[in-house]
């Protein structure tokens, strides 16, 4: 459950979110008894569309990017007749995705909401979502990184907006890699030969933290791999967790891992946040949003930092994406033409854009976004890089192919717990691989799906 | 409502709701019946205990004989129905590895932490209750202290404590020559969160048997003493055999308290990879109720546990009274 939900929304004070989560999660265990689908929307759950005497639209959106009223105010200023409400909601695994859904089963869920790529699939499996195309979704298709597009789309159905994207880069210590002799990798295997360089000279010292309870960021190194987590074959999905891309890049981490040439320690936790500012972490592959993570995290590392394009599998250039989330109509907007007007917009006005990049942290989804200032400048942390346009290159050679399964939080979850158990000697990551995809196969057969491996 | 131990949302319900409920009016002097008093007199508690315990207990019940069915690939409205499941949660429940190991786990947990916190708790009670003791009231509460801090805290707090690169006591330990302490791998985590619940439970449970000592009449005392009985006599002789039944209780608490374990791994989960979603029973089912929207399998998981509890700890009475412990 950790921390997937902020990935597209960039700045937060990590210490204090990860405190408030285990608060809620407390509460949430104490009302467990009492927990029901469909009591826990809220009074401020009531469905709040209505029209006035004037013929006024009033949409209610529920979202967790910081900021984004001052966007969604633009609007109200310039469309009197759709009035926007922004019912500031906590980050989607935190909470917000449970609410959605009791509220979706109990009728009375918002007009609007924020839900990530990898969620998505799951609300159109309940049925939540109201399919865009409908309302001339389609023809802002071309506005938008064609990888985000993919993931918001199924067949000739859309359902969301995308917002921001996460394309992946390598953020590396280039103060260090110049005092023990590292070249900046351009391959994995470059990479392997700089971890087992530094491990020789100094053996505290490590490439890189890996995650194990951070499936999200395995996800997007296996993506850019080339791996098909998911697809459709007519009426049925196809499960591919273990396929061969998946296991060459479970195999990899695996032999860093056994050589001890990786920390492995959660990531946004204390300890991680030390070894990125001491010197214990030389590199951390990473979404474009990590950015904003190290300069808040690891301040006093200020200059040290670059960033340079991910390392590729052999020669040919391909990229993964971490986060991201999109906007969505819920099946319970008595307006869904008006809202998703409404979603268009937010995420591809310039304006309103600006907004999302210097409130919310985003990096935006809209083309013409990634060219404005406030998302393609150099950047004091990164000693003056310009980093964005590795980024904004990056983003460019993320495989539109890969897609999610209608049930990503419990493949996360199981994938997350295999390789907790890998790392602490009980197996392998490929073996916690298998096991996924079993599990997963299973929890989608029990449940009804039509399912097979690929 | 903070700790997983403070087994008292019926109470906390029932306060925070009181208010809440209109005053019933009272009935006409005319139709005045004896046999309404007890009625009214338990009316305000049996509404409040129907509608914040039997009503949520009975709704979980109820969506726990539930299931979601998908068909296809599950994408379009109507894809996705609610069916009747009958005992399908339920037989999912115990043939699941992850909620039988969890299980396990935390019965290996009470077994150990349980005697060992009740020793502590005795032995400190039983020196605060000695008549050596100076400063009785200043140390009564610092013993007491920790139970004041929340669970959430707690556990924050004591993870930067196990945390190598924070921790001054696996830099102290390191200066000793004790090597790289690792208090969050696989083998010691769950000790650590032990000795977690330990400092956070040692002081509530030693202010009940303290309270218990301090029922004991003083002439009992004044007896041991005139036959000559030295004050170790007195408390093994006496103070203990006195205190069994508020043992009992604690033993009940903590019982209930362990198979409750949730926010102490719960936080440590962001500090250890060793920590899995489904480590304890209730963190398997706040995962699927919350995070993997599996809400009905959820409430079979709660129903097992609840059930569970309960044959735990009232079998645990039964034995402790067949022995003739408990008075």
């Amino acid at each position: 459950m950790t921390s997937s939900s902020i990935r597209g929304t960039g700045r937060r004070a990590w210490s204090r979110r990860k405190l408030l989560l285990a608060a809620g999660a407390t509460a949430g265990a104490l009302a467990l008894a009492a927990c029901s689908s469909g009591s826990s929307a809220g009074s401020s759950a009531a469905p709040a569309s209505g029209t006035s005497s004037t013929g006024k639209v009033t949409l209610t959106f529920w979202t967790w990017v910081p900021g984004i009223s001052q966007s969604v105010s633009l609007w109200n200023k310039s469309h009197p007749d759709i009035q926007v409400n922004v019912d500031e909601v906590t980050s989607g695994n935190a909470g917000t995705y449970a609410k959605m859904f009791s509220a979706l089963q109990a009728g009375n869920a918002p007009d609007l909401g924020q839900v990530e790529y990898a969620t998505l699939p799951n609300f159109e499996h309940v049925g939540g979502l109201v399919d865009l195309s409908k309302y001339g979704a389609g023809s802002v298709k071309s506005d938008f990184v064609a990888s985000t597009w993919a993931q918001v789309s199924q067949g000739g159905a859309v359902y969301g907006i995308p917002q921001d994207t996460g394309p992946m880069g390598l953020f590396y210590r280039a103060d260090l890699f110049k005092k023990y002799g590292l070249t900046v990798p351009t391959t994995w295997a470059q990479y392997l030969s700089d971890a087992q360089k530094l491990h020789a000279a100094n053996p505290s010292a490590y490439i890189a933290a890996f995650p194990a309870s951070d499936a999200q960021w395995f996800s997007a190194l296996a993506w850019q791999a080339g791996a098909q987590w998911f697809s459709t074959s007519g009426n049925t999905w196809v499960a591919g967790i273990n396929d061969g891309p998946s296991v060459q890049v479970a195999n990899y981490w695996q032999q860093l891992i056994s050589d001890h040439l990786v920390k492995v320690e959660p990531d946004f936790a204390t300890e991680w946040y030390k070894d990125l500012s001491d010197g214990t972490l030389l590199t951390w592959p990473t979404a474009v949003w990590g950015e904003n993570t190290l300069s808040t995290n690891a301040a006093s590392t200020k200059g040290d930092w670059r960033v340079a394009a991910m390392p590729n599998w052999g020669t040919s250039q391909s990229n993964g994406d971490w986060g991201g989330s999109s906007t969505v109509v819920f099946k319970d907007s008595k307006y869904p033409a008006q809202a998703t007007e409404f979603a268009e917009w937010l995420n591809s006005d310039q304006q309103s854009i600006t907004g999302l990049i210097t409130n919310g942290g985003l990096y935006p989804a809209d083309l013409a976004g990634e060219k404005q200032p406030a998302a393609n400048s150099p950047v004091a942390f990164y000693g003056g890089q310009n980093i964005w346009q590795v980024f904004q290159a990056g983003g460019k050679l993320v495989n539109s192919s890969f897609q999610w399964g209608p049930i990503m939080s419990t493949t996360f979850t199981q994938l997350a717990d295999g390789f907790g158990k890998a790392t602490s000697g009980s197996g392998t990551l490929a073996q916690a691989l298998t096991s996924t995809q079993s599990q997963t196969v299973s929890t989608m057969q029990t449940q009804g799906f039509s399912v097979k491996s690929s | 409502m903070v700790t997983g131990h403070k087994q008292t949302p019926v109470a906390t319900a029932a306060a925070t709701g009181g208010p809440a409920v209109p005053g019933r009016r009272r009935p006409r002097p005319k139709g005045r019946r004896h046999g309404w008093a007890p009625v009214m007199l338990l009316s305000p508690f049996g509404l409040l205990f129907a509608l914040f315990f039997l009503l949520p207990i009975g709704y979980a019940v109820y969506q726990s004989l539930l299931r979601v069915h998908v068909s296809g690939l599950g994408l379009g409205p109507s894809s996705t129905t609610t069916v009747f499941a009958g005992f399908a949660n339920y037989t999912q429940v115990f043939s699941d590895s992850s909620f039988v190991q969890g299980v396990g786990r935390v019965l290996l947990f009470g077994i150990v932490q349980i005697p060992v916190m009740l020793a502590f708790a005795t032995v400190l009670a039983l020196l605060l209750d000695s008549a050596a003791i100076r400063l009785r009231r200043f140390f009564r509460l610092v013993y007491f202290l920790p139970y004041g801090i929340p669970g959430v805290i707690a556990a924050i707090l004591w993870s930067f404590l196990y945390l190598p690169g924070l921790s001054p006591i696996v830099a102290t330990l390191q200066h000793a020559g004790f090597g790289t302490v690792n208090f969050l791998g696989s083998d010691s985590t769950l000790w650590s969160i032990a000795n977690i619940v330990t400092w956070e439970y040692t002081g509530y449970n030693m202010l009940i048997i303290y309270a218990a000592l301090q029922a004991i009449p003083a002439d009992l005392y004044e007896a041991a003493r005139l036959d000559g009985a030295s004050e170790w006599k007195v408390a093994t002789r006496i103070k203990l055999p006195m205190v069994a039944s508020a043992l009992v209780l604690t033993a009940i608490f903590s019982i209930i308290g362990t198979l409750q374990l949730f926010s102490e791994p719960e936080v440590l989960r962001a500090v250890t990879t060793d920590i899995s979603t489904s480590y304890t029973p209730n963190l398997l089912a706040y995962t699927q109720a919350f995070i993997t929207n599996n809400p009905n399998y959820a409430a079979a998981i709660a129903v097992v546990l609840a059930v569970g509890t309960f044959v735990l700890s009232f079998g645990f009475l039964k034995l402790v009274q067949r022995r003739g412990v408990a008075a």
